[in-house]
């Protein structure tokens, strides 16, 4: 009896430790699967990550796709890739990798003329430009994003000269509607 | 009873075509909400901030004509003393010179100093009307987006205004400007789009103006004592020299910001169709 119960807890051991290994091997296994292969094709890297982002396990890579796209894009850059991150943005939308929101953010950001931090401020002017610096910064951060989006990646200096544009028009606006916003207190 | 029976029928049948109808409705209302969300009704320009241009504008060009003699003989007195080097020289043609450019400038400061009421009236008028309805129609009505949208929106084109013409002699900056401004106001519907540009680029014009007004106004008051003490003799000094660059500056600046403005927006907003789905209204 005493060695049946020995027995027992020894295969009991013996499959906890089985599966305690298990455990840990399935992410090393699944960071290399998931790992995009290094090469200069930026068509076959972009299908590689939406293969790949297929499998849930991959999931938690998609920041990292994200930027080794855009580096790869900007080996190569021209108007095609815009079509590809948009493809790559809805098919993560529709796995649930990113919400539309997320989605619609990092697009804007990088090939959208218009500002996404503008956008998304839902009081009136003269209550948001109470943080005028803030959104100011976060215009100029976006810009930053503009440029490498629609420069080195795209090639597309009219739509970068538009965001430009924009940015200096909002500026100047917002700098003088804050004026008389304040002139009345 | 029957009578109830079929008043009661009519009723609810009257009121299920009523219901049908009002449901029939809303998609109508639905697509005419969203097409004025899309595009935000404002209007920057009311009659009184049209006419205070008017009114600025012929202020400013009443006060350049009166000024371009007095600064053209000034500059032409001042190129005179300093190609003879007759700076720190007692030689009787310097010291006539001397003497006619602190004349001359007096005559200056005279002239402006008479002009300025009527210029910082209007320039305040323009200032006010301006500020209210930045204030009103943008910074109350719409948010941040809304004014990105409209002008991200606008449809101007070069047709619109007429080029800036490369100016006869007489006209100066301000009056150019103004009635470059009152030119654009009036033609707005061209532009609509570009109007919240044009309308912060006239408020900030105006208060500069009326900021150079200020100092220049302060100058003459410190320096008109000073002169008619020292008018037979001393040299202009830099202050007097600074006082005249600063008048030169705001009748006939070099830059004509008003000239920007047609620049604004003249390029076609690409429609990106394709990618509505991940662009943000």
């Amino acid at each position: 009896m005493k060695s049946c119960k020995a027995g027992l807890m020894h295969g009991a051991l013996v499959l906890a430790l089985a599966l305690v290994g298990g455990c840990a091997q399935h992410p090393e296994q699944s960071a290399n699967y998931c790992q995009l292969t290094p090469t200069s094709n930026v068509d076959r890297l972009f299908n590689e990550a939406a293969n790949k982002l297929q499998n849930t396990s991959c999931h938690f890579f998609f920041a990292e796709y994200r930027e080794q796209l855009l580096v790869a894009s900007k080996g190569a850059p021209g108007p095609e890739n815009e079509a590809r991150f948009a493809r790559l943005l809805r098919e993560s939308i529709d796995a649930g990798i990113i919400s539309r929101r997320q989605g619609q953010e990092l697009f804007s950001q990088y090939f959208d003329p218009e500002f996404y931090s503008v956008k998304s401020e839902p009081r009136s002017s003269c209550t948001s430009l109470r943080r005028k610096q803030e959104m100011y910064a976060a215009m100029r951060e976006e810009l930053e994003y503009k440029r490498e989006g629609m420069l080195d990646i795209l090639d597309d200096e009219s739509r970068f000269r538009q965001a430009q544009s924009h940015y200096s028009d909002l500026n100047l606006v917002f700098d003088d509607v804050e004026v008389a916003c304040m002139q009345e207190i | 009873m029957r009578t109830r029976k079929e008043c009661n029928r009519h009723y609810l049948i009257g009121l299920a075509c009523g219901c049908w109808l009002a449901v029939s409705q809303i998609p109508a209302m639905a697509l005419s909400q969203s097409a004025s969300a899309a595009r935000p009704k404002i209007n920057l320009f009311p009659t009184s901030v049209v006419e205070s241009l008017s009114e600025t504008s012929r202020a400013a060009r009443d006060m350049e004509s009166d000024m371009y003699d007095v600064v053209a003989k000034l500059d032409k007195q001042k190129e005179a003393y300093q190609n003879t080097h007759c700076e720190g020289s007692d030689d009787q043609g310097c010291v006539q010179l001397r003497k006619a450019m602190r004349s001359g400038y007096k005559q200056m400061l005279e002239v402006m100093q008479s002009s300025i009421p009527q210029m910082r009236a209007s320039l305040d008028a323009t200032a006010s009307f301006m500020g209210g309805s930045l204030r009103g129609e943008i910074g109350r009505k719409m948010t941040p987006g809304d004014v990105q949208r409209v002008l991200a929106g606008r449809s101007a084109n070069s047709q619109g205004v007429a080029p800036a013409a490369n100016g006869a002699a007489r006209e100066g900056k301000l009056s150019k400007m103004f009635s470059r401004y009152y030119e654009l106001v009036k033609r707005g519907g061209n532009q609509a789009d570009a109007l919240p540009v044009l309308a912060s680029q006239i408020y900030l014009d105006s208060m500069q103006s009326l900021y150079f007004l200020d100092l220049i106004e302060a100058e003459i008051g410190s320096q008109s004592t000073e002169l008619v003490l020292e008018l037979e003799w001393g040299e202009l000094t830099d202050q007097m020299t600074a006082t005249v660059g600063d008048v030169k500056a705001l009748l006939w600046g070099e830059t004509d910001r008003s000239e920007d403005i047609l620049e604004v927006g003249l390029e076609a907003p690409q429609q990106q169709e394709t990618y509505s789905d991940l662009l943000v209204n």
